[in-house]
C-alpha cells in the first residue's frame, strides 16, 4: 500500500469487514466494532473531531482486552497501530479535514466554476 | 476440463509398493513436454479458454501422447496471468494470448525457443525459472509441488514424492516420535496464532477422551489472504499427507477438512483428492499396510468469518451455530464434542511431510540466518502490489491506478518485508508505505526500517510503515 | 454421581481473602458463594456458562489478559481480583456499549427493581449516551406478538443468550435461537413462527431467565414495577411437585400480577411450568364465589354466613342422629392445606361421628399409598426430587413427567444430559418415551404381565440381587414360585412388544448403578392398581434398588396436596400419620386429645360414597374443594347418585359441577389468600402463605371447617393455621419435628420426629419401614372391560402439560387457553384413515356409559387401535363415558382402559 492508500480509510475498510463479521456473542465485539466503524465513518467522511481519536484509543483497548475470540480481540488492531504510526494523517483528516491520499471524497477540495455558455 | 470422476489405479498397500509406483512414474515423465497451464486463480483472467486452446492445438498439431496440456495451481505471478509454464525446459509465460498458441506449441514446446514477449519484462533472458529474480530469492517448500501437478491427479503428487514421508512415519515411527520432531522443528501454527505446534499436540495428547479429531482449518476468511487457497487448489495431496501423518501422531481416528465454500475450486480439488486417497488405500482402512485407519471429511463454511476461529468453527462442525465459546477450556483439551481436538492451519500441515521427510532439526534450520532460534521456519505470503488487495471497493478505487501486482511467494520468516517487497516486479512500487503482514487484517507486524517479516508477533500489530518517505 | 463431600478442595485467594472451593468450580461460583458480588449479565446458575457479556472479567495473576470469572475453573494457589480501576473501566464500557442498544426506560420499565443491566449501570456510572444513545425502532411485530403468555421487546434485549440457553439445555425444547450476526443478533424463534406453532411449552423459563424486561409474562405488563410488588413466598396449587413461587402483588389493587421463583429454591431451582407460572389468573377471575348459597325451589338464593352454616350443620347432624354413622360422608380436598384436610377427618369423626372420610387420592394414587404401605410400610415416594438427577437408569412406567410433573420431567433431563439411560414403558410415545433408549409400547392394562415377564428374566439371568433379598426381604419362594407362570414370550405376545425388547428392559434396569422407577396414574387406575405398585416394589426389591440414594420406588403424586391429604388422615382407615383407626392404642390417643369417642364405623372411600348416595344409603354429604361430577367415572350415574342426596353442601371457590347440585355453597378461598402447609411427592412439607384478601365474604377454608364443626355441634376454632399444624404434630409422630418456625424458609421432609430432625431424603436404607420388605405374589388380571366386536378400541385417559385435571383453574387463564381449550381424543392415522377421519375433524367417542363429540387429533403418539382423552373440560367431559370399575383394595377407578367406539361424527366444528 503506498502513497495512493488513504490510511484511515484503510482502517475503516478492516473495522468495518470485523463489525460485519463479528458472530454477535459477546457485547465488547458485537457493539464495539460497531462504534469503531462509526467514528471512522465519521472521520473519513469529514465530520471527525480529536476527541474521536482519543475515543478509538480507549475503546478499541476495551475492545481488544475484553473480547472473548481471537475476532474481536485483534479486529482494533488496524485502528490502534494506524493512529500510532499514521497519525499525522488521523490528524489531517479531523483538524485539516483532508485526505492526504486523495482518497476520502468528503474531504477532497471542491472547486466550483461558474461559466458561461457559449 | 479434468474429470471430477476418479482414475482408476491400483491400491497401494505399503511404503514399498509407494516407491515402486513412484519410479515408474517418474521415469516415464522423464523429460515430457508439459504445459502446466495454472487453472486456478488465472481462471478470472482467460486460463480456461487457454487452456483448452493448447489442447485443441496439440490435437490439430497431431501432438496428442508427445506433448501433455496439464492444468496446475497457481505459478506465483499473478501479475502476469494467464501463466504457463512449460517442460522439460522450465520457461514461464505470462500473458498468454490464445492467438498466439500455435506458435508457443511449435516453437517453445517443441524445441524450447523462447518468445520473448511472454517473457517476464517481456525479456528473453528472463524466460527461465532460474533466471527471473521473482524465483530466484524462493525457495518453494510448501509449494513446491504447486503449478507442476495436476491437483486432480493422485498420480502427479506421488510421483512427485507425495506420501512417502506418510509411508516412512506411519510405518517406521510411532506417534510421540513424531510428535518430538515437530517440537523439535518448532513448527509454529500458520493460521496466525503461531501457538508452538508439536506443544499443543503434545497438550493434546495428555487428554485421554473417549476419541480424538483432527481439524483442518481451511476457512480463510482474512481480507486479501489466498495461501491456503493455493496449497489447496493446487496441492492437496501435501495437505493430506499432512494431515494423515498428524493425526497418526496425535492417535486421532477422524478427521475434518472445514474449507470456506466461497473457495470452489479448492472444495472441489480437495474432495477428489480425498476421494482418490481412498481408492488407492492412502486414506481409510490400514494405510499403507500401517494399521493405521483414518477417514477425513470435508465440511464446508457457510459465509462466516468467525467460523474460522477454532472455537466458532468446532461449534459449526457440530451442527450449532458459529458462534465463539470461551477458553480455557482449549480445543486440545476439549473440542469437538468434548474430545480433545486438535485444529491447525493448512499450511501448518502442509510444512509436516517435510519435518518427516528432513527431520525436525533442519527442518526448523530452513528460517532465517539471522533469526534462526527464534523463528524457524517458512511463511509464503500473497503479496499485494499497490492495489491494496482483493478487495473490489478497492480495485474499483484504484483502476487508474497501477495494474494489480498480485502474487505469491515464498519467503522464509525473518526477511525484511521490505526486500519482499522490494522485489516485486515490474520494478519497485509507489512510495510504498504500509505493508500489512501476517495473516489477515490483524495479524500484522510492527517492525522498523528494516523490520523483519514474522508471521508471528501479532500484539501490536498492523499497519506497518515502511520507509521510503 | 458425586457427592459434594467427595469432591477435593481447592484453596485460593479472591480480593486478598482465603478461599476454599472445590474443584470444578468456576472463579464466579467460589466468588459468589464468599459474597464477592463480580458483575454479570449473561450467567444463570441453571446453565453452563458462556462468557458472552465479558462483564465478569477478573485479573489472575500470571495470566496475560483478562478472564472471564464464569467460565474460569479454580485451580490452587490461584490469586485472583475482582474489582480494581482497570476492570471498573474496562465494565463501565462495556456497559454503556450495551445501554447504546438498549431502550433506556427505567421509569416506565416494568422490570424496574429487578433488572441487572440498572443495578450494574449505577454500580459503574454507565453513561448511557457515551456513544450517541439508542435511537428506538419498531418493538412488534415480533416472534411473541399476540402471545398471552410471553411477551417480547426486542428493544429490551441485550442478547445474552439466556432464553435461547434454558429453552435449549434445562428445557430442551430449543424453541427460540438467534438469527443473523454482528450487530444484527436477534433472539427469535425458527424462521420466525409464532411462539405457539413452535416446540414452546410455554414454561416461561426464558421469562426467568431473563436480566431486563425484554422477555416478560405478558399480563404483568403496566401492573406494576417489580419494585413496587410485594412478594410472598408460597407453593405452587397445581402438582404434586411442590414448587416454591413467589406470588408478586400489587397492594394497591389487592391483586397478583405476575409468579416468579428463585433460582436454588427447593425443589425446583428457580424452574417453572406453565401452570405454574401463568395459571394464577382463576385467584381473581370474576366467576368467583363471593357469598354463601342456599338453593330454594330449584335456584341459589345469596345468603348470610350464619343462615347457611346454621342449615348445612344442623342437616348433616340431623341425618346422622336419624340414620347412623354410615348415613353422612366427608370429602376432604387435596388442593386445600394439610391444616384444612387435618381439620375435616376431625369434623368427621367429632362432630360427623363417622369414620366416612375420603379426599382424591382415590382417584389416582391410593393404590400407591395401599400397595406400598404393605410392601414397605409406608406408602409415598420413597426418594428425593434432588436425587433424580444422579440416577444412573431411570425406569418410567405409566407416566408423563414432561407433561404432568414438568420440573420432574427437568430433573430427567439433567440425568439425561449426564449420560443416564432411560427405559419407558407407556402405550403412547411420550416426549420420555421418544427419548428413551428402550420404548416398550404395550397394550393398555398389561402392566402386571410386563412387570413379571421381566423379573422372571431378571431371575433367570440371575441378574437380582441376591444379597438384598436374601437379607432385606421376605416372602421371596411365593414370589419366585409365582413367577414360574410367566414367561416373556407370553407377555410379548399379550402385550404386543417384541420379546427381545422385554428382556433388554429388564436386564437395563437390573444393571443400573443405580436404577430409580418413577410411575404415575397408568400403573394405580386399573382394576389391579394395588396390584400393580406391589409388582413394582417387587421389581425395585428384586434387583436391590431401594433403600439407597437415587434409587427407589417413586411414584409421583398428582394433586398439590394429595400426599398431605393422605398423611393428615382423610381416609376412612387411618388417622394423620397413616395411624390406623382400629388400632386400640391410636384410638385412645385421638380420644384423648380430641374429648370425644372415636367412631367405630369401617366407613369407605368416596367411589362407596357416590354409590351409596345412588342406594340411598348415604343421605348427607359434606364435599369440600372437589368435584366429583366431572373427576370420576360414569358420569350420568355420578350425577343421579349426587341428586338422590338428601342434602348436599359444598365449600367451594368457583361454581362446579358438583356445586350445582348442592344445597347449601360455602365460598372459600384458593391458596393464595390462606395460611397452611403442602405436602409434595417427595414427602416434603413446606409453607402456604396468604399473599391476597379473598374477594367478597369468601372464608379460608380452615375458617369455614371450624364453623361448620361448631354449627354441627363441636365447637372448634382456632387463631391461625399454625395452631392447627402444632397440634396435628403432636399427635402424628412422622411430622412431631416440625412447626411452622422450622419449615419458614425451606420445607423438611418426613419422617421428621423430633424437632432437631433434619427431616428424611430416602426411605429404607438399612431396613425397611416394616422392617423386612414383602414380596407379593401378583397375578395378572385382565382389565375389567376389553375390546369387543362393539366397541374394538380401548380408551385411555390422562393429563397434558397445559391443564390441570378438571380445568376449573386453568380453563380461567388466557395463557393456557390460548394453547388449549376444547376436548380432543387422539387417535392412531391408520384408523383415522380407515373411517375417513382426518385431522381436527370432528368424531364421536361412544363407550357403554355415554358419547361424547370432539376433535380428533390423529398422529402415531397412541397405539393402533387405542384412543386417548384429556378429562380437562366441562365441555364434552371425558368422565362422561370412562368405566366405573375399581380397583379391588382402594376403589380406585379404571381410568386407563375401558372399551369405546368411534366414528366420524356429522357435526361441522364451531369457528374457534
Amino acid at each position: 500500500m503506498d502513497n495512493t492508500t488513504c490510511i484511515v480509510d484503510i482502517a475503516r475498510y478492516f473495522i468495518a469487514f470485523c463489525a460485519d463479521e463479528s458472530c454477535g456473542l459477546c457485547a465488547p465485539c458485537r457493539l464495539g466494532t460497531v462504534q469503531l466503524e462509526e467514528i471512522l465513518n465519521r472521520i473519513t467522511g469529514g465530520k471527525g473531531t480529536l476527541e474521536d481519536l482519543d475515543k478509538l484509543e480507549s475503546l478499541g483497548e476495551v475492545v481488544q482486552q475484553t473480547s472473548l475470540c481471537g475476532l474481536g480481540q485483534t479486529a482494533p488492531n488496524p485502528v490502534m497501530s494506524t493512529l500510532r504510526h499514521f497519525r499525522d494523517e488521523y490528524l489531517a483528516h479531523v483538524v485539516d479535514k483532508t485526505c492526504p491520499a486523495g482518497v476520502c471524497t468528503a474531504l477532497l477540495p471542491v472547486e466550483v466554476t461558474v461559466g458561461k455558455e457559449k | 476440463m479434468t474429470d471430477t470422476m476418479v482414475e482408476s489405479g491400483p491400491t497401494i498397500s505399503s511404503p514399498e509398493d509407494l516407491a515402486s509406483l513412484r519410479d515408474q512414474l517418474a521415469a516415464a515423465a522423464e523429460g515430457r513436454r508439459r504445459v502446466l497451464v495454472c487453472s486456478t486463480g488465472c481462471l478470472a483472467i482467460g486460463a480456461r479458454e487457454v487452456e483448452a486452446t493448447f489442447r485443441s492445438e496439440v490435437a490439430a498439431a497431431g501432438l496428442i501422447g508427445e506433448v501433455d496440456v496439464v492444468q496446475t495451481g497457481c505459478h506465483g505471478l499473478c501479475a502476469m496471468a494467464p501463466v504457463a509454464v512449460i517442460e522439460p525446459y522450465d520457461i514461464v509465460y505470462g500473458r498468454n494470448r490464445v492467438k498466439y498458441i500455435p506458435d508457443v506449441i511449435s516453437q517453445t514446446v517443441m524445441n524450447g525457443d523462447v518468445i520473448r514477449r511472454f517473457c517476464y519484462g517481456r525479456d528473453a533472458a528472463m524466460a527461465h525459472v532460474e533466471d527471473i529474480p521473482f524465483y530466484a530469492h524462493q525457495t518453494k517448500r510448501v509449494l513446491r509441488n504447486v503449478g507442476r501437478v495436476d491437483p486432480q491427479r493422485i498420480d502427479d503428487a506421488i510421483q512427485r514424492g507425495v506420501y512417502a514421508a506418510a509411508g516412512k512415519a506411519l510405518t517406521t515411527m510411532a506417534p510421540d516420535e513424531i510428535v518430538e520432531e515437530v517440537k523439535a522443528s518448532a513448527l509454529r501454527g500458520r493460521g496466525g496464532g503461531g501457538f508452538p505446534a508439536g506443544l499443543k499436540w503434545e497438550i493434546c495428547k495428555q487428554n485421554p477422551g473417549n476419541d480424538r479429531y483432527l481439524i483442518c482449518n481451511a476457512d480463510e476468511g482474512d481480507p486479501g489472504a489466498f495461501m491456503d487457497r493455493a496449497l489447496l487448489e493446487g496441492d492437496p495431496h501435501s495437505v493430506l499427507e499432512g494431515m494423515i501423518i498428524s493425526a497418526y501422531a496425535i492417535e486421532a481416528t477422524k478427521g475434518f477438512i472445514y474449507v470456506r465454500a466461497e473457495y470452489p475450486i479448492a472444495v472441489r480439488h480437495i474432495r477428489k483428492a480425498i476421494d482418490e486417497a481412498r481408492e488407492r488405500g492412502l486414506l481409510g482402512d490400514n494405510i499403507l499396510g500401517s494399521g493405521y485407519s483414518l477417514d477425513i471429511e470435508v465440511r464446508e463454511g457457510a459465509g462466516a468469518f468467525v467460523c474460522g476461529e477454532e472455537t466458532a468453527m468446532i461449534a459449526s462442525l457440530e451442527g450449532e451455530r458459529g458462534m465463539a465459546r470461551p477458553k480455557p477450556p482449549y480445543p486440545a483439551v476439549r473440542g469437538y464434542h468434548g474430545e480433545p481436538t486438535i485444529i491447525n492451519n493448512v499450511e501448518t500441515f502442509a510444512n509436516v511431510p517435510l519435518i518427516i521427510d528432513e527431520g525436525g532439526g533442519d527442518h526448523r534450520l530452513q528460517g532465517h540466518q539471522d533469526l534462526r532460534p527464534r523463528r524457524p521456519g517458512q511463511q509464503h505470503r500473497p503479496r499485494r502490489g499497490a492495489d491494496g488487495g482483493d478487495d473490489p471497493r478497492h480495485r474499483l478505487r484504484r483502476r487508474r491506478r497501477n495494474a494489480p501486482q498480485s502474487r505469491v511467494q515464498s519467503r522464509p520468516d525473518g526477511r525484511p518485508i521490505r526486500r519482499m517487497c522490494a522485489r516485486l516486479p515490474p520494478g519497485p512500487p509507489h512510495r510504498l508505505r504500509l505493508a500489512q503482514g501476517g495473516r489477515g487484517d490483524h495479524g500484522l507486524r510492527r517492525h522498523d526500517r528494516d523490520g523483519q517479516h514474522d508471521v508471528h508477533r501479532r500484539h501490536r500489530p498492523l499497519l506497518h510503515r515502511l520507509l521510503r518517505r | 454421581m458425586t457427592v459434594l463431600s467427595a469432591l477435593k478442595t481447592v484453596n485460593l485467594t479472591l480480593d486478598g481473602r482465603e478461599i476454599i472451593a472445590h474443584e470444578g468450580d468456576t472463579v464466579l461460583e467460589a466468588a459468589l458463594t464468599a459474597g464477592i458480588d463480580i458483575p454479570r449479565l449473561c450467567h444463570d446458575p441453571r446453565l453452563k456458562p458462556v462468557g458472552a457479556c465479558r462483564l465478569c472479567v477478573v485479573e489472575i495473576e500470571g495470566e496475560r489478559g483478562l478472564l472471564t470469572a464464569c467460565t474460569m475453573e479454580v485451580a490452587e494457589g490461584m490469586v485472583v481480583e475482582t474489582e480494581t480501576d482497570r476492570l471498573a473501566a474496562k465494565r463501565k464500557t462495556v456497559l454503556e456499549l450495551i445501554l447504546d442498544d438498549h431502550r433506556v426506560t427505567c421509569p416506565t420499565c416494568d422490570k424496574n427493581g429487578d433488572c441487572a443491566l440498572m443495578d450494574y449501570s449505577y454500580r459503574y456510572q454507565a453513561d448511557q449516551f457515551a456513544f450517541g444513545g439508542y435511537k428506538p425502532g419498531p418493538v412488534e411485530p415480533n416472534f411473541a406478538t399476540g402471545n398471552k403468555a410471553i411477551a417480547f421487546d426486542p428493544q429490551l434485549c441485550i442478547n445474552c443468550g439466556r432464553c435461547v440457553r434454558i429453552c435449549d439445555e434445562v428445557v430442551m425444547a430449543s424453541a427460540l435461537t438467534f438469527k443473523m450476526r454482528a450487530a444484527s443478533v436477534e433472539v427469535t424463534t425458527p424462521f420466525d413462527m409464532p411462539l405457539n406453532e413452535t416446540s414452546c411449552v410455554l414454561c416461561g423459563l426464558c421469562i426467568t431467565t431473563c436480566p431486563t424486561g425484554a422477555m416478560y409474562d405478558r399480563a404483568a405488563l403496566g401492573q406494576g414495577q417489580i419494585k413496587d410488588l410485594e412478594k410472598v413466598q408460597t407453593v405452587c396449587p397445581y402438582c404434586g411437585v411442590g414448587c416454591t413461587i413467589e406470588l408478586n402483588v400489587n397492594r394497591a389493587n389487592n391483586r397478583i400480577v405476575r409468579v416468579t421463583s428463585q433460582v436454588g429454591s427447593v425443589p425446583n431451582d428457580g424452574n417453572l411450568c406453565v401452570k405454574g407460572k401463568f395459571g394464577f389468573e382463576y385467584v381473581h377471575s370474576p366467576e368467583r364465589l363471593t357469598t354463601p348459597l342456599i338453593k330454594e325451589n330449584g335456584e341459589f338464593r345469596e345468603a348470610s354466613w350464619d343462615e347457611a352454616l346454621e342449615l348445612a350443620g344442623r342437616r348433616l347432624r340431623e341425618l346422622r342422629d336419624e340414620h347412623g354413622p354410615d348415613s353422612i360422608a366427608f370429602l376432604s380436598s387435596c388442593r386445600c392445606t394439610n391444616e384444612e384436610n387435618y381439620l375435616m377427618q376431625k369434623v368427621a369423626r367429632t362432630a360427623g361421628a363417622t369414620n366416612n372420610v375420603d379426599q382424591c387420592a382415590t382417584t389416582c394414587h391410593a393404590p400407591t399409598v395401599a400397595g406400598l404401605a404393605a410392601t414397605f410400610g409406608s406408602g409415598a415416594m420413597t426418594n428425593a426430587i434432588d436425587e433424580i438427577k444422579d440416577v444412573d437408569t431411570l425406569f418410567i412406567i405409566g407416566s408423563n413427567p414432561t407433561e404432568a410433573h414438568p420440573i420432574i420431567g427437568l430433573e430427567m433431563k439433567k440425568a439425561l444430559k449426564k449420560g443416564a439411560k432411560m427405559v419407558v414403558c407407556d402405550p403412547r410415545k411420550t416426549w420420555v418415551a421418544e427419548h428413551a433408549d428402550i420404548h416398550i409400547q404395550h397394550k393398555p392394562g398389561t402392566d402386571n404381565m410386563l412387570i413379571n415377564a421381566m423379573m422372571r428374566h431378571i431371575l433367570e439371568e440371575e441378574l437380582h440381587d441376591a444379597e438384598f433379598v436374601e437379607g432385606r426381604c421376605e416372602n421371596f419362594e411365593a414370589f419366585s414360585k409365582n413367577l414360574q407362570d410367566y414367561t416373556v414370550a407370553e407377555a410379548a405376545e399379550l402385550c404386543d412388544v417384541p420379546a427381545e425388547l422385554i428382556m433388554r428392559a429388564a436386564e437395563m434396569y437390573a444393571a443400573g448403578e443405580p436404577s430409580s422407577i418413577f410411575y404415575t396414574l397408568g400403573i394405580t387406575e386399573h382394576t389391579s392398581g394395588t396390584e400393580n405398585v406391589q409388582n413394582l416394589a417387587n421389581l425395585a426389591m428384586l434387583c436391590g434398588q431401594i433403600g439407597k440414594r437415587s434409587s427407589g420406588v417413586n411414584p409421583l403424586r398428582g394433586q398439590n396436596n394429595v400426599q398431605g391429604g393422605c398423611d393428615m388422615g382423610a381416609m376412612h382407615g387411618d388417622f394423620p400419620g397413616y395411624q390406623k383407626v382400629d388400632d386400640e392404642v391410636v384410638r385412645f390417643k385421638f380420644a384423648e386429645a380430641w374429648g370425644v369417642d372415636i367412631p367405630t364405623n369401617k366407613g369407605g372411600r368416596v367411589t362407596d360414597f357416590i354409590e351409596q348416595a345412588g342406594d340411598g344409603v348415604l343421605r348427607g354429604f359434606y364435599v369440600f374443594g372437589e368435584d366429583p361430577v366431572l373427576s370420576e367415572p360414569n358420569q350420568a350415574k355420578v350425577i343421579k347418585s349426587l341428586e338422590n342426596l338428601e342434602f348436599l353442601v359444598c365449600q367451594e371457590i368457583f361454581m362446579s359441577e358438583t356445586a350445582k347440585l348442592a344445597d347449601v355453597i360455602l365460598p372459600a378461598t384458593s391458596f393464595a389468600e390462606k395460611d397452611g402447609t403442602f405436602t409434595n411427592t417427595e414427602r416434603r412439607v413446606q409453607r402456604v402463605r396468604k399473599a391476597v384478601e379473598p374477594p367478597g365474604q369468601a372464608k379460608a377454608d380452615w375458617e369455614i371447617i371450624c364453623l361448620m364443626s361448631t354449627a354441627m355441634g363441636h365447637p372448634m376454632s382456632y387463631d391461625n393455621a399454625g395452631e392447627i399444624f402444632d397440634e396435628m404434630a403432636s399427635l402424628t409422630p412422622s411430622y412431631g419435628g416440625m412447626s411452622f418456625e422450622r419449615i419458614d424458609e425451606v420445607g423438611l421432609q418426613w419422617p421428621c420426629p423430633t424437632p432437631d430432625h433434619p427431616g428424611t431424603g430416602f426411605l429404607h436404607a438399612g431396613s425397611f419401614t416394616r422392617g423386612l420388605g414383602l414380596f407379593h405374589e401378583i397375578r395378572f388380571r385382565e382389565a375389567a372391560e376389553l375390546p369387543d366386536d362393539d366397541y374394538p378400541y380401548i380408551l385411555s385417559t390422562g393429563r397434558t402439560l397445559y391443564n390441570y385435571n378438571i380445568g376449573n383453574m386453568t380453563q380461567k387463564s388466557d395463557a393456557i387457553r390460548q394453547k388449549q381449550s376444547k376436548n380432543f381424543v387422539e387417535m392412531h392415522a391408520s384408523d383415522a384413515e380407515r373411517l375417513g377421519v382426518a385431522n381436527d375433524d370432528l368424531v364421536t367417542v361412544t363407550t357403554r356409559r355415554g358419547e361424547v363429540t370432539v376433535k380428533a387429533v390423529v398422529g402415531d403418539r397412541t397405539r393402533p387401535g387405542a384412543l386417548w382423552m384429556p378429562f380437562h373440560f366441562v365441555d364434552q367431559p371425558t368422565n362422561r363415558i370412562t368405566n366405573d370399575a375399581f380397583d379391588n383394595i382402594t376403589r380406585t377407578a379404571e381410568y386407563k382402559v375401558c372399551a369405546a367406539t368411534v366414528k366420524k361424527s356429522a357435526e361441522v366444528p364451531a369457528a374457534t
